[in-house]
């Protein structure tokens, strides 16, 4: 019997940090139960690009955007959006004052991910609307914002 | 007395009235081809000397062609063609792995405390992160420094943190600035910001 507690004892302590015994042992009570626990924080891992980055010639780039190992609560919701450094100007390398206007195919949450789903991805197409006025190259920083909130009723 | 001529030898007087009429076609055979010439070999001797290019439409003799192997000149590219604009050449940069997470939760009134930032090992040989968590401030604004990472290679993880001050308890909205850095030039990319809930108890 001892040797049995002994065991049991033994098994939990490897499988969990979080032990709880609801019940005092004793040669005369020798039955309980142990509650096996733990918690686990909702993660993700998103990929993003590294810049956008065109010369005078390029009209356009595409971006992709995906998370993956996303692990979520029943019911919670990953969205990802972005903002743009230098609103929404492609900035020349060498001339901060040369700027060159674009747009994103899509604005607000670019990336949604329900609950239930480990992954999902997605393109954007940035295209230039405005005219460079010298040669080089252009870029802008791009602000990715992740936020896991309760998915709207 | 002058001899006249047999009427088998007389002259064709009208003929010879017909031409005497076109009084001006004499200068005008002589003419005409002289002033082709006078026009004409000034420009030849020009064209074998001057830098000045003259577009003949005449197809290619083998004369010509022998002339250009000969002066080792260049000859019209057969893939020229009218300018085309491409749909989407602006440069696709390879994507940055940043992890993230839902809440942290921080012990009491600690400045030291446990967590886990980590460089993804898919960033590698690409980028190096840093994680700095922030506390904004009521107005949206601005925020609080509580923490700054270094630069973290991939594959690599911080776990024990020293954070600016400690933390009343209660749950505190909290961001995850997380930049990348290019390991090759140290320059900056994209980033992220991670919105997340700091449990303090």
């Amino acid at each position: 019997m001892i040797t049995a507690l002994t065991a049991v004892f033994l098994a939990a302590s490897m499988m969990t940090p979080i032990v709880s015994l609801a019940a005092d042992l004793t040669l005369e009570n020798t039955t309980g139960t142990i509650t096996l626990a733990k918690s686990y924080e909702e993660s993700y891992t998103i990929t993003i690009p590294a810049e956008v980055s065109m010369d005078e010639q390029a009209v356009s780039a595409e971006l992709e955007i995906a998370a993956t190992d996303v692990f979520l609560n029943d019911g919670d919701v990953l969205k990802v959006s972005v903002v743009s450094d230098n609103d929404w100007n492609l900035v020349h390398a060498e001339d901060s004052e040369c700027k060159v206007a674009y747009e994103l195919s899509a604005t607000g949450d670019v990336l949604t991910i329900h609950s239930g789903d480990t992954e999902g991805s997605t393109e954007i197409t940035a295209t230039v609307t405005g005219a460079p006025s010298k040669a080089g190259t252009f870029s802008d920083i791009l602000t990715f914002s992740v936020d896991i909130s309760a998915a709207a009723e | 007395m002058q001899n006249k001529l047999p009427d088998n030898q007389q002259p064709n007087m009208n003929g010879i009235k017909r031409l005497r009429a076109l009084w001006w076609f004499k200068p005008l055979v002589v003419g005409i081809p002289a002033v082709v010439l006078a026009l004409t070999i000034p420009q030849l001797l020009n064209a074998k000397h001057s830098d000045t290019q003259i577009t003949v439409e005449t197809p290619v003799s083998d004369f010509q062609n022998a002339e250009q192997e000969d002066l080792n000149l260049p000859r019209p590219d057969p893939n020229a063609g009218e300018y085309v604009a491409p749909e989407a050449d602006g440069e696709i940069s390879q994507g940055i792995a940043v992890p993230g997470w839902s809440s942290l939760s921080i012990p009491v009134n600690e400045t030291d405390v446990t967590v886990d930032f980590y460089n993804p090992e898919e960033n590698m040989g690409q980028y190096q992160l840093t994680f700095e968590l922030r506390l904004p401030d009521e107005s949206g604004q601005g925020y609080e420094v509580l923490y700054t990472s270094g630069l973290i290679d991939p594959g690599l993880h911080v776990q024990r943190i020293t954070l600016s001050r400690g933390l009343e308890a209660g749950v505190y909205d909290a961001i995850i600035h997380v930049q990348p850095y290019r390991m090759n030039a140290y320059t900056t990319t994209n980033n992220a910001d991670l919105q997340t809930r700091l449990i303090v108890a």
